[in-house]
């Protein structure tokens, strides 16, 4: 009885020792996880949805890397550069990415750059005016973009060639036309470029795969499961001890 | 961990539940010609102040035709462009519908008995004057309509 008595105890200081073990070992973890988990779900409050991470060392451990152009769009001194995720004009970023740009264009008041579905168009301050699809656009898919008959022209795979001072309505040319073609980007422009045109996550979903442990991969997650694992121990023996102090009270 | 457990990892893509074109069709039945708008400083200040945030284009084109007129607008909900249009006719809403949707949570914007709360709606003191009911789960999507509406009048209310 002395035996199982003085075991029980041995047991039960063990356990006691261990639980207050693994809880400051936890710690920091319920910190990190209380703190992000109330930020996550109030991301758009915060603001987090809207903003973004550029910082290098978190895009490496997505694996990403920046695509920088080396050629490039130039139309009366303005330059157009992009890659498949972001456009730049004359140094600026734009709202509207055109992945796989076929040209630049400046006709008047004008700027008109183009991809296969998509015909932008900019003031001379490069501000942005009015995106065209193929519902306001006499062809299904661009092809080719140029100047000629006085205008912008657009041209499809079969070569039917429309023109258009502003890009509300549309003729067809049968004129000399000049299409756009990319030039090697001056170096300067290059780097400008270069700068903007890193890539860039949600605040939020770096946050969510901080949480989560996924920003560190297969490992991360593992770690995550395993701090799982440590919460549950550690409320299976605050429980065990709880009740066996109880129990022990209630019959004396 | 928990809110990594209820978060869904939808991927991005169109849903585009009613085209341009058809849009049109069904409002006007044969569709008037474009017109356009250009949104100078003046319409610029009071967009700025329905949206929450400058409009982006220097341009919209707007559709009208027998006292009707028809405003397709982009918002963005939480991550992506919402396409909506709504027709206003003597500075009521008359109908509204989700064009595109592209967010991976609250599409139930677009079905009509959310959007049907729309329609009979006039802005009051830059707010509209018929409570919109909001969605769970949807609620930056119905906060995007609610912009897109008051946009819309103020837009109506340049047209030429």
């Amino acid at each position: 009885m002395n035996t199982d008595s003085h075991a029980r105890r041995r047991i039960g200081a063990i356990l006691h020792r261990w639980h207050r073990r693994l809880g400051v070992a936890a710690g920091l973890f319920v910190l990190w996880l209380a703190g992000s988990g109330i930020a996550l779900n109030h991301s758009a409050d915060l603001g987090l949805d809207r903003s973004a991470v550029s910082a290098p060392w978190i895009i490496r451990l997505y694996g990403l890397r920046a695509t920088i152009p080396d050629r490039g769009y130039l139309a009366a001194r303005h330059w157009l550069v992009g890659n498949e995720v972001q456009t730049v004009l004359d140094g600026r970023l734009l709202a509207v990415a055109l992945p796989g740009t076929l040209g630049l264009i400046a006709s008047g008041d004008l700027l008109f750059a183009a991809n296969a579905s998509t015909l932008a168009l900019f003031d001379a301050q490069g501000r942005f005016v009015e995106s065209l699809h193929d519902a306001d656009l006499p062809i299904m898919a661009i092809h080719r973009i140029g100047q000629g008959c006085g205008a912008v022209v657009i041209a499809d795979e079969q070569d039917h060639r429309f023109f258009s001072r502003d890009g509300l309505t549309w003729s067809p040319c049968a004129g000399a036309i000049v299409w756009s073609t990319s030039v090697a980007l001056p170096a300067v422009i290059q780097a400008r470029a270069a700068n903007l045109l890193r890539p860039q996550l949600p605040t939020e979903r770096v946050l969510l795969d901080a949480h989560s442990g996924h920003i560190f991969g297969r490992y991360g997650s593992f770690v995550m499961d395993t701090v799982g694992v440590l919460f549950i121990l550690i409320a299976l023996s605050g429980l065990w001890m709880f009740l066996r102090h109880h129990l022990r009270r209630g019959h004396p | 961990m928990l809110a990594a457990l209820l978060s869904c990892g939808g991927a991005f893509a169109d849903t585009v539940y009613q085209t341009r074109d058809d849009f049109l069709r069904e409002v006007f039945g044969t569709p008037p010609p474009a017109q356009v708008l250009w949104v100078d400083s003046g319409v610029q200040g009071a967009l700025k102040a329905a949206l929450g945030h400058p409009f982006a284009q220097a341009r919209l084109r707007y559709w009208r035709k027998n006292g009707k007129t028809a405003w397709i607008l982009d918002e963005i909900g939480k991550e992506y462009p919402i396409t909506a249009a709504f027709v206003l006719e003597k500075d009521v809403i008359d109908s509204a519908r989700v064009l595109v949707y592209r967010e991976t949570r609250g599409m139930e914007v677009r079905y009509p008995s959310f959007l049907r709360q729309f329609s009979g709606a006039r802005v009051r003191d830059g707010r509209l004057d018929k409570p919109i009911d909001g969605i769970s789960g949807a609620t930056l999507s119905v906060q995007a309509m609610d912009r897109m509406a008051r946009a819309a009048f103020v837009l109506d209310g340049y047209a030429p």
